[in-house]
């Protein structure tokens, strides 16, 4: 119970510091808006790596999302979290920056990133077909993808943002949010396979 | 955990996926927190006074009137362009996008463009109580459910002068007009403040409204969306599209402001259904956000129901005209990359078809020229237009229509040999090319190929009036000719009968008695002996040409060891009113 309750007791604070942070950013607190930021890169970077695949590009668009962000975040109404709504400018700076640039994909793969292995199917419950695959073949498989088709598998089975929240975030229909994802899984299945 | 059981979470995670990405290279969040700590800065800076809308209020005016906004935002939209690697899409949007945006920064009012505008317009017919000069939201409200009864209202309207009194209105212009007058009553405030045009239909989702007024339109973005967007509480989209007649994707530019400052934007919205995108938003000289193509689209809706229907339509009367709107801003006037042609004037608008500069129509005059063969090196640089692509080649139902500015040097000799069509290579089949620098209200409207008939065949054979049909090359393209919500199909044979070989072109119409009539466009046949007078006279393309609001015909027209095009007008008695055939 102790347990519980000291976990509980940490969680409420994260929660309250979570929510300092976002009344202060809202405020124009750079320092603030700074630390959420690096409360939420991860996912983020992940998000907007889905689309570009580039380290460098990758890098750079989320610099210009922070920023878009920051200028913007008085008009965050709240309505969703400050991370889903994050997400939106995020993949939107992402799909911008694709679309500005002319190109739909940017498959730059990193060799340092081959180094760890997966065992997708244990992983994912065995839905994926999968056996082995080290990250480098996870990443060229998820690069045969469309830039929307990885986004929303990264944020729904990679990121565990709900449906809702992805629908959300891209703009689209929940619905839709479900069929992309499953079109999405099976072809990167069909891709890891070859 | 739950995510495993939360139906709204996918129920086969993989986790993996979510840590793909590298980590950040050096410096990575010293960049950001200086990006962050000199937003902040700005912040402070302009904090004390710093109502976003009345900035942006501000820069809007300000920028109408100065010249260095014009070459700023000129700048802007070159820069994009160059930014921009998808070239005809880039064109497209320059197109369509430039000159609107110069025309904004012009001076004259939007409603200058709308009295100049001539075009009956789909939208404007559907409007509803055309009878009223100045009818209330209200009043117009129901517009789109019944566009029958409203074009009744409309052809009634038209025999009713009460109806071009400007201030009859909807307070009883005709007096059986129960529905409208008591809009007009009940509504006695929004009546009297009122200023909607009787063709003013509106247009909305859960994220756009919209107000179209004849041959512009005002997009406003609701506040979630531009929070969704990132793009800033407070920012104000204006969008103003041309010759909206409800069946063709237009493009459109808008300018919005936040505190990011003054932006601009374009797009292609298909005002049936969804954005036909790309919808390109320049929000810097650096900076271009996309939306996605088959975002959802804008539904009829009840002008009565949008808040700021009025406001938006006022907005739009006081913006300026593109009647200022000189030049284009992809090519550069002073390069002197062209010499002064008899053709280069702004007054015209340069047609051609195929290899050969037509003719044009002067603006100014509203008559078609005759462009006579000159020798020697005039040239004509062509600027601002549209392309519709040959019905031939395009291997789908409809024209394909797309904006096209071209810097290409076109002698205007005539040498058949010579490639006088912007790029065209010879051999390639014939496009209609229509530039002017501006003429915004020329755009095409949709022409659907269809299935030849029985019927059509039927046409061919009555204009031929006995001559021996034999085997022939049949084509139909149906269109709406006047605008009047009523089709008109061209039928081209070209054929080989016993009588020898000929070439006609049949108008099928409505006539006043309500019977569909056949009417010779063109008709040639060459019996023996006679085939040096033969022309065979085939469609390069039906399109609003001179703006008249009315579809002309472009053909590909081919003598004995010559070639050229002539332009058509097909309303009242079809006539030919340009031509030019070069050959030796």
């Amino acid at each position: 119970m102790g347990g519980a309750d000291d976990y509980t007791r940490v969680v409420l604070t994260m929660i309250d510091k979570v929510a300092d942070l976002e009344k202060r950013a809202r405020n124009g607190e750079a320092s603030a808006f700074g630390q959420l930021a690096r409360m939420y890169d991860r996912d983020l970077r992940n998000v907007v790596w889905s689309v570009l695949r580039s380290p460098q590009m990758t890098d750079d668009v989320m610099q210009s999302a922070y920023e878009r962000a920051f200028r913007n975040i008085g008009s965050f109404d709240g309505r969703s979290s400050v991370k889903t709504w994050l997400s939106s400018v995020c993949y939107r700076t992402a799909i911008d920056h694709i679309r500005y640039e002319g190109r739909r994909r940017h498959p730059s793969m990193d060799d340092e990133n081959a180094a760890v292995s997966y065992d997708m199917s244990a992983a994912s419950g065995g839905d994926l077909a999968v056996r082995v695959v080290d990250r480098e073949q996870l990443s060229q498989a998820m690069a045969q993808l469309s830039a929307d088709e990885a986004a929303i598998l990264t944020m729904t089975a990679g990121l565990g943002y709900s449906y809702d929240e992805v629908a959300s975030i891209m703009d689209i229909a929940r619905g839709t949010v479900a069929s992309r994802a499953s079109r999405a899984r099976r072809r990167l299945q069909q891709e890891l396979e070859r | 955990m739950s995510d495993h059981i939360n139906p709204d979470r996918d129920p086969n995670p993989i986790p993996e996926l979510g840590d793909l990405a590298p980590e950040p290279g050096a410096g990575y969040w010293d960049a950001i927190d200086a990006r962050l700590a000199a937003v902040e800065a700005e912040r402070s800076v302009s904090e004390v006074e710093s109502p976003l809308d009345v900035e942006a209020e501000q820069d809007f005016s300000d920028t109408r009137d100065t010249e260095a906004d014009v070459i700023r935002l000129d700048d802007m939209i070159s820069q994009r362009h160059y930014h921009n690697g998808r070239r005809l899409n880039g064109q497209t949007m320059m197109a369509a996008a430039a000159g609107v945006l110069l025309l904004i920064l012009g001076g004259l009012t939007l409603n200058q463009i709308i009295r100049s505008s001539d075009i009956p317009s789909a939208v404007e017919t559907a409007g509803g109580d055309g009878d009223s000069g100045e009818p209330s939201i209200a009043a117009d409200g129901d517009v789109d459910d019944d566009p029958a009864a409203d074009q009744t209202s409309d052809a009634g309207t038209v025999e009713d002068p009460a109806g071009e009194d400007e201030t009859g209105g909807g307070d009883g212009a005709t007096s059986e007009d129960g529905q409208a007058a008591e809009s007009s009553e009940s509504s006695d405030e929004t009546a009297v403040e009122s200023t909607l045009p009787p063709g003013a239909t509106c247009y909305a989702d859960d994220v756009y409204s919209m107000v179209v007024v004849d041959t512009m339109v005002e997009l406003t973005l609701d506040e979630a969306e531009l929070t969704r967007r990132g793009l800033g509480s407070g920012s104000e989209l204006r969008a103003y599209a041309i010759r909206n007649d409800g069946t063709f994707p237009f493009g459109a530019i808008g300018t919005y402001f936040s505190d990011a400052g003054y932006e601009a934007s374009m797009f292609e919205i298909d005002l049936d259904g969804e954005i036909t995108g790309p919808v390109e938003w320049l929000i810097s000289p650096d900076e271009v956000f996309t939306a996605e193509e088959g975002d959802p689209g804008m539904e009829l809706a009840d002008c009565a129901d949008i808040d700021n229907a009025q406001e938006l339509y006022d907005e739009a009367l006081a913006l300026p005209s593109p009647a200022l709107v000189d030049g284009d801003p992809d090519v550069d006037s002073d390069s002197g990359a062209a010499s002064p042609s008899p053709f280069d004037n702004d007054d015209y608008v340069h047609i051609f078809v195929g290899t050969q500069l037509v003719g044009v129509w002067d603006k100014s005059n509203a008559s078609w020229q005759q462009v006579d063969p000159v020798d020697g090196a005039a040239e004509f640089v062509a600027a601002d237009g549209f392309e519709v692509d040959s019905l031939q080649t395009i291997g789908t139902d409809n024209h394909n229509v797309v904006w096209q500015t071209s810097t290409a040097v076109v002698p205007t000799e005539c040498s058949i040999e010579r490639n006088n069509g912007l790029g065209l290579d010879r051999g390639e089949p014939n496009r209609l090319q229509v530039h002017g620098t501006p003429h915004r209200t020329i755009l095409p409207q949709l022409v659907n190929e269809i299935s030849a008939t029985a019927e059509h065949l039927e046409a061919v054979s009555a204009v031929l009036d006995g001559v021996d049909v034999g085997p022939l090359a049949l084509q139909a393209f149906q269109f709406d000719l006047e605008g009047d919500g009523v089709d008109e199909v061209l039928v081209e044979a070209v054929g080989q009968g016993a009588d020898g070989a000929y070439s006609v072109l049949v108008l099928r119409r409505v006539g006043v008695d309500g019977t569909v009539e056949n009417v010779a466009v063109h008709r040639s046949v060459a019996g023996e002996g006679e085939i040096f007078e033969h022309q065979v006279s085939t469609v390069v393309a039906i399109a609003d040409i001179n703006g008249d609001g009315n579809m002309d015909l472009a053909t590909a027209d081919v003598v004995f060891e010559a070639g050229g095009a002539g332009i058509w007008e097909l309303t009242g008695t079809p006539t030919k009113v340009l031509s030019r055939l070069c050959g030796p």
